[in-house]
Parts: C-alpha cells; structure tokens; sequence
C-alpha cells in the first residue's frame, strides 16, 4: 500500500513510534484523505463549471420518464445563452426549491432581453404557475437560470433524499460511516 | 488479520470504484456509439388556423414528418426527447423559438415517425405578437437522453413557411 508507506513516512517525520497512538493517527489521516479527496472532485466540478451548486437530485417526478425522484444531474453554468430542448435549473422569487425542466420556448424582447419559458416533460402545461405571476413574472430571465443539465446517473441521489426526508437516516448514516472509516482500514 | 469491518470495508471500496469506472466508460461509449445522422424530413402541410384571440395572434398548423430513429439507440440511451421548433426572427428583435410539438421514444420499435398533418401540441404565439408576414423556420429538434452519462442536444431538417400577412 503506497498511502500506509506515505503515512508512515509523516509519522517518523514527526517522532512519533509506530504504537497504538501512532496508528490511530494514521486512520484519522486515512480517512482525512478521502473526505479531501471528495472535496477536491466537487471543487473542481464548481470550477470547470462556473456554478456553486455543480450537482442536483431529482427531487420530483415531472420530468418523468425521462428523470425520476433521487436521479443525480449534473448542472453547467458555462453558456448564458439558453435555447429550447435544454434542460435548465432555475428558481423564482415564489418558490426556493430549484427546480429542473425544459425550455420550451426562448423569445428576445425589444431590448435583446431572453424570455424564457419551461415545462416538465412529464406536466401537461406551461410553468407559469410556477412563476411569480402575481408581480407580472410570466417568463424566465438569464438571472432565474443556474445552468443547463449536461449529464445524468440514475438513483445515486437517492440517499441523500433519504437523509433529508427521514429524521433517523442521517445519524445511522454517520454511525456507519465513522465506524467504517475507524475500523475499516487495515 | 482481517476483522469484520475491514472485509465490509473493502467490498464497499471496491464496489464503489468498480461503479463509478462502469459509469465513466459507458458515459464515454455512448458517445462514440452514437455516430448516425438519422433520416429526417419535414414539410408543412397547412396553415389551420391564424387568428387573433385575446389581442394576441395564434397559429395552428399542421406539419408532415417523417423520422426514423432506429440507429441512434444503443445500450446507453434511456429515451430520446424529438421535439419540433418553429424559428423566426422579427424584426428589430433577436432571434425567437418556439417548441410546438414533442414527443418521447422509448424504445427501438416507437423509433419510427410517420406523422401527416400533425397539429401543434404548443399554440404558436410571439412575445410582443409579432408574428404577421414572418417567416417561420420548422426544425426537428431531439435530445437523447442516456442511461447514464451525457445529454446530446442535435437537430436536423429545416422547412420554410412565411405567415399571412393578415388575419
């Protein structure tokens, strides 16, 4: 294992024996590893894809068949030109949940301005109701828009649903997850 | 020695990576598996209907399109999304599209379209109402979506129509 002789290596760098101390040490270093590890493929993707939230699970079926509950899509903000057929992410003023649906219609106003209009594929109508209607909003703009969807996995997303909706999920989940990561490694 | 959580351990590791390397190559396959241009042709039928409702114009018309979409399935496409836009570009403005029909294919055997007259699914209607005289781009829109991996956006088959100039 090249990570055991690395982390060997740092525990004589700083005197430290190879006892019981010394090898908890390693674990925590171990496990230290693939938290950054995790962290540096999702910083990366926010960076090559100029958005915060690089990654979204499907929390709704209106884009059935197409997306279901716990799909993971993967989200660019790259292009801030938009045009029918792409999948967007986008929130309004009424309503905070991001929401994933296509574009189905782009209008340039007198002012060059995009308007926007969405659907999911699985709803029979328009968005409208979805936006802020009531303040004269009846199309999306540039600034609603958090990116486009440019890849997809099936399911995977369906943990995190889980530790959201279900109150115990997430301190088993950590249970685990801690014991694994302490006892787990040789 | 190996205890019972570094046998756990160790397998969910390796189903891990095992996964997320089946997910990263039959991402990649998809896309060089899909190299067919699919035969693709639309033609206006008629303009049904052109009417001013509620101070805005409306159009209803009717499109012929032929498809055959067999080749572009392989093992990684879930479905495919085709959609038909009506392009235009009014004066003074920026470009403008508008979907006015879709429909999803599921599998190999729906692949072929055979439509005749097909009517719009969308009302064809313009932003500021501007759609007199303007002439109206129908293009074949699809969007293949895969099991995993990548979403592919393409078009094909461009028809030309111009709107009355009165109603």
């Amino acid at each position: 294992m090249k990570m055991k002789k690395i982390n060997q290596k740092i525990l004589t760098f700083f005197g430290i024996e190879n006892t019981s101390i010394a090898r908890s040490i390693m674990k925590f270093t171990e496990v230290g590893l693939v938290f950054a590890m995790g962290l540096f493929v999702w910083e990366l993707l926010k960076l090559l894809m100029q958005t915060e939230g690089p990654v979204v699970v499907v929390m709704s079926g209106s884009m059935e068949p197409g997306f279901s509950r716990g799909d993971i899509l993967f989200i660019s903000n790259r292009n801030h030109h938009y045009k029918s057929g792409q999948i967007v992410v986008f929130k309004t003023t009424q309503q905070n949940i991001p929401v994933v649906h296509r574009i189905i219609s782009v209008f340039t106003d007198a002012n060059g301005k995009e308007k926007i209009l969405t659907k999911g594929d699985f709803n029979k109508y328009p968005d409208q109701s979805l936006y802020d209607h009531k303040n004269g909003q009846y199309f999306l703009e540039q600034e609603h828009i958090h990116g486009v969807i440019w890849g997809y996995i099936p399911k995977i997303g369906s943990l995190s649903l889980l530790a959201n909706e279900k109150n115990y999920f997430k301190p088993i989940g950590f249970i685990l997850i801690a014991i694994l990561g302490f006892f787990g490694f040789e | 020695m190996h205890t019972f959580f570094q046998r756990i351990h160790q397998f969910l590791g390796f189903l891990l990576s095992t996964t997320i390397f089946i997910i990263i190559v039959n991402s990649i396959s998809g896309l060089y598996l899909d190299d067919s241009e699919p035969e693709i042709s639309i033609q206006l039928n008629k303009i049904h209907e052109f009417k001013n409702n509620a101070r805005t114009d409306r159009a209803v018309i009717g499109f012929d399109l032929h498809a055959d979409f067999t080749s572009t399935f392989n093992w990684n496409v879930k479905q495919i999304f085709v959609f038909v836009t009506a392009e235009y570009q009014p004066e003074g403005r920026g470009k403008s599209e508008v979907v006015i029909w879709d429909h999803i294919i599921r599998s190999k055997e729906e692949a072929v379209l055979d439509l005749v007259d097909q009517k719009n699914k969308y009302v064809l209607v313009d932003y500021e109402n501007d759609l007199r005289g303007q002439i109206i781009n129908l293009t074949v829109n699809w969007d293949v979506m895969p099991l995993n991996g990548f979403l592919r956006l393409k078009k094909h088959g461009k028809t030309q129509f111009t709107l009355p100039e009165k109603i």
